[in-house]
């Protein structure tokens, strides 16, 4: 089972600026962002409103959410269970291949 | 009517895009061209939750554009483009960011990076001013007066028991809902609470919270 420390391997992803991995209620379970505390609560709710959205949508399976930013540091949401990561990308970064990247690192921990 | 005819040129342009549709929160979903793919009344749960995602981490980065969902067989892209107005489109995984960017910004003759900015910007400056929506409607139905205060009330500080701190905010949001969806009433507090569940991940739990709710409706 993944730990809190493995999560932390995710700072040294290329084009990873910060990360986020928070419980459903809130709690922040591993960080390198200074405001994570602040972006918790709104990683969990689009979090969650992106695991609805399969409601909507016929059962379609969402696998991230990406807000797009002018500066390209884009916010990436994905759903992992009762626990939600968010990533801000590097601008420069493709956010299709960082995504990819990030999907691949945690089906490695699972 | 010129975004629609519009969204119809994008859409006839790009054989990887499956449909399309615009959203005004004043107005709901129109010119639903997703040929059947979703109901009007799902495209507005959509866009009222992309929105609202955005809007929430617009508190945070004030520089937001737009939103892009990744399904496993398709991509939802949405962007601003007026006045509070939403363009959405749906296409195959095989577009890429660029081109739909690059699409969508001739065919409106905007630049969808920038133009979102200014407006969401103005909205949401003020970290209070994103649940301004929510403080309304929940303003009305808190009020001394009004019949739901208990109701409301008990069953917030009971979700609170379940899903933590997130409580508040995961309520209000299904407040807001609710009550675009429904008259806020007692004989509609069901649905509400039906709603509220969903967000208790925990399937015991869950139930717990329904039959608890269920009881004192009984009683």
């Amino acid at each position: 089972m993944a730990t809190a420390k493995d999560f932390s391997r995710l700072g040294d992803i290329e084009g990873v600026s910060s990360y986020i991995l928070v419980r459903n209620d809130g709690y922040v379970v591993s960080e390198n962002y200074e405001e994570a505390v602040a972006l918790a609560s709104a990683i969990v709710t689009s979090g969650k409103y992106c695991d609805s959205l399969s409601e909507d949508l016929e059962g379609r399976r969402y696998i991230y959410c990406c807000v797009e930013r002018t500066s390209g540091d884009n916010v990436l949401v994905f759903s992992l269970g009762r626990y939600y990561l968010g990533i801000i990308k590097h601008a420069d970064c493709d956010p299709q291949q960082l995504a990819d990247t990030i999907i691949g690192f945690l089906k490695g921990l699972s | 009517m010129e975004y629609e005819s519009k969204l119809s040129d994008i859409i006839a342009s790009l054989p990887e895009v499956v449909g399309g549709f615009l959203y005004a929160p004043d107005r709901g979903v129109y010119s639903n061209q997703t040929e059947g793919i979703a109901n009007d009344n799902s495209l507005q749960q959509v866009s009222f939750k992309l929105t609202k995602i955005v809007s929430m981490i617009s508190v945070h980065f004030q520089d937001t554009g737009g939103i892009r969902v990744s399904f496993r067989d398709l991509i939802l892209f949405g962007t601003q483009i007026e006045n509070e107005q939403w363009l959405f489109l749906l296409h195959q995984p095989s577009l890429s960011a660029g081109m739909i960017k690059m699409t969508v910004q001739m065919a409106l003759n905007i630049d969808v990076a920038d133009q979102p900015q200014t407006t969401i910007a103005q909205t949401v400056v003020d970290p209070s001013a994103e649940v301004q929506p929510n403080q309304d409607i929940m303003a009305i139905l808190l009020a001394d007066e009004s019949e739901l205060r208990e109701s409301l009330i008990h069953i917030q500080e009971e979700l609170a028991q379940y899903i933590g701190p997130v409580a508040e905010l995961v309520f209000k949001d299904s407040v807001e809902i609710w009550a675009a969806n429904n008259t806020p009433s007692s004989e509609n507090i069901p649905e509400l609470i039906s709603m509220v569940a969903q967000e208790i991940d925990d399937e015991e739990d869950r139930k717990s919270f329904l039959d608890s709710h269920t009881s004192k409706e009984e009683e």
